[in-house]
């Protein structure tokens, strides 16, 4: 199968990402909402803790909108994964640089776990920004983004998030994890022993 | 002021976690264990000791049901058994954890506690009993869940348990949590708690939440401990004359975090930060 060039004009697809329905019309709305569920499942996998605090963020499914209006089809011409092309939309995006740095550095530390072939990780090697010493990848960051992910880790453990995840379907409000960074500049920087990658934070100032 | 043993929690061990450094045993001069196994079988417990011989040794006890109708001597023997050569200086639980269908580590739940006079007399019996039986003191912590029936808030349950004799636990996070969630002023529960019968305390983490478009406040036991809860450690230690240990839960932290924020209640402590 050979890799569309084109979204005909007419299309229903184009329409409904360039035009996200309001949610008073059902159909087409849930037809926009799975289109959605496919990008957040796709991001989830690969930066699950990113994922979480990102749907804390935002709060509400039409702050996909812009995404949907301006890449969700070239994602499709392009022929990657949505992942890959919903971050390259967030990293060029005005949101916040802890989100940034929480996604560059969580696909870069799981890139094994769900891609092995070289190009691909060379994709996303210059998406993420990742930088070569001769024994350690690292990533310019703005904060210490481990302890972003333990407070996330610890809120996922702590509240229903990890384990309720059902509770939705009988109506149950969201538990949101409302996150306060410090600004730190300093590089995130990724060691591979025995199969297991690991991160650690080095402020700049040190 | 006597500055109090600095620990830090321990838990069941993990593989995908792996073991903590001998960099975060070194620099405590306890350990709480609070795992579900016994604490001789667990690895962590062992590797701690291994790292640290001079450790001293507290046991947070997860499934015994304070506020129950106990058969001491039936309890009292499972803990012991428990305890077989581990040199433990002190046993403390709160009074959340309970055990449903059976005793093995599967059948421990947590569900919420509710602050009752009945509640009060049914764990002061139990502890002085248990003690009576162990030889080992057993505190009273006060739970991160709670319901508040009679007007009763934390700081009166406490002092309720501590005129029947009962010691007690401090856990900063849990006591400023429910401040926060149910409105009311920390400083001015603070200074009702009866001080004289805190031997121990715990710090950790805390993450602010949004349920309801309401701010709530929870444990994390995976992040350094915020300034407030900092505080009011020190304010405690100056004003607690028994407190004896002051634990850092972070048994689920990274070994960066551990370290942060076993430095940053040690610098609280020494007046170095303020």
């Amino acid at each position: 199968m050979g890799v569309p060039t084109d979204v005909a004009t007419t299309d229903y697809y184009r329409h409904l990402l360039r035009n996200p329905p309001d949610a008073t019309e059902q159909g087409a709305h849930l037809v926009w909402v799975r289109l959605i569920s496919h990008v957040l499942a796709s991001v989830e996998q690969r930066a699950p803790n990113f994922a979480l605090a990102l749907c804390c963020e935002y709060k509400d499914l039409s702050r996909f909108g812009s995404y949907c209006r301006d890449d969700y089809e070239q994602k499709y011409l392009d022929a990657v994964p949505h992942a890959f092309s919903f971050v390259r939309y967030f990293l060029a995006s005005d949101e916040a640089n802890w989100l940034k740095d929480l996604v560059r550095c969580e696909i870069w530390l799981n890139r094994n776990q769900f891609t092995t072939k070289l190009e691909q990780q060379v994709k996303w090697r210059d998406l993420l920004g990742v930088k070569s010493r001769s024994d350690f990848d690292y990533i310019l960051v703005t904060h210490d983004v481990t302890v972003t992910i333990q407070e996330i880790v610890g809120y996922r453990e702590t509240t229903m998030s990890r384990i309720g995840n059902l509770l939705w379907l009988l109506g149950v409000p969201p538990i949101r994890l409302l996150q306060r960074v410090n600004s730190r500049p300093g590089i995130a920087i990724f060691n591979g022993a025995n199969g297991r990658e690991s991160l650690r934070f080095m402020p700049a100032d040190e | 002021m006597n500055r109090p043993s600095i620990g830090i929690s321990v838990s069941d061990y993990s593989e995908e976690r792996g073991h903590s450094p001998s960099q975060v045993y070194c620099q405590v001069g306890h350990i709480e264990y609070g795992g579900f196994d016994a604490p001789a079988h667990d690895k962590e417990f062992r590797h701690a000791l291994e790292c640290n011989s001079q450790l001293a040794v507290g046991r947070h006890l997860v499934s015994t049901e304070l506020p129950s109708n106990l058969d001491i001597r039936a309890e009292a023997s499972r803990i012991l058994d428990d305890l077989r050569a581990v040199p433990a200086r002190y046993l403390l639980t709160d009074a959340e954890y309970w055990h449903l269908g059976g005793r093995s580590s599967k059948n421990v739940w947590v569900r919420p506690c509710s602050l009752t006079p009945e509640m009060c007399a049914q764990i002061i019996g139990n502890c002085r009993a248990l003690e009576q039986e162990i030889g080992l003191p057993i505190w009273v912590e006060n739970p991160a869940f709670i319901e508040v029936e009679y007007d009763f808030t934390v700081s009166e349950f406490f002092y309720r348990l501590a005129e029947g004799g009962a010691g007690l636990c401090f856990d900063v996070g849990h006591f400023l949590a429910f401040c926060v969630n149910e409105s009311l002023d920390p400083e001015f529960e603070f200074s009702q708690l009866p001080f004289e019968a805190i031997h121990a305390a715990h710090v950790a983490g805390l993450s602010r939440v949004e349920y309801m478009s309401k701010e709530l406040v929870i444990d994390n036991h995976d992040i350094q401990p915020p300034a407030d809860c900092l505080e009011f450690a020190r304010q405690l230690v100056k004003r607690a004359p028994n407190l004896k240990w002051l634990t850092y839960e972070a048994e689920l932290a990274s070994v960066d975090v551990q370290i942060a924020g076993l430095r940053s209640i040690m610098e609280k402590l020494d007046g170095r930060t303020n």
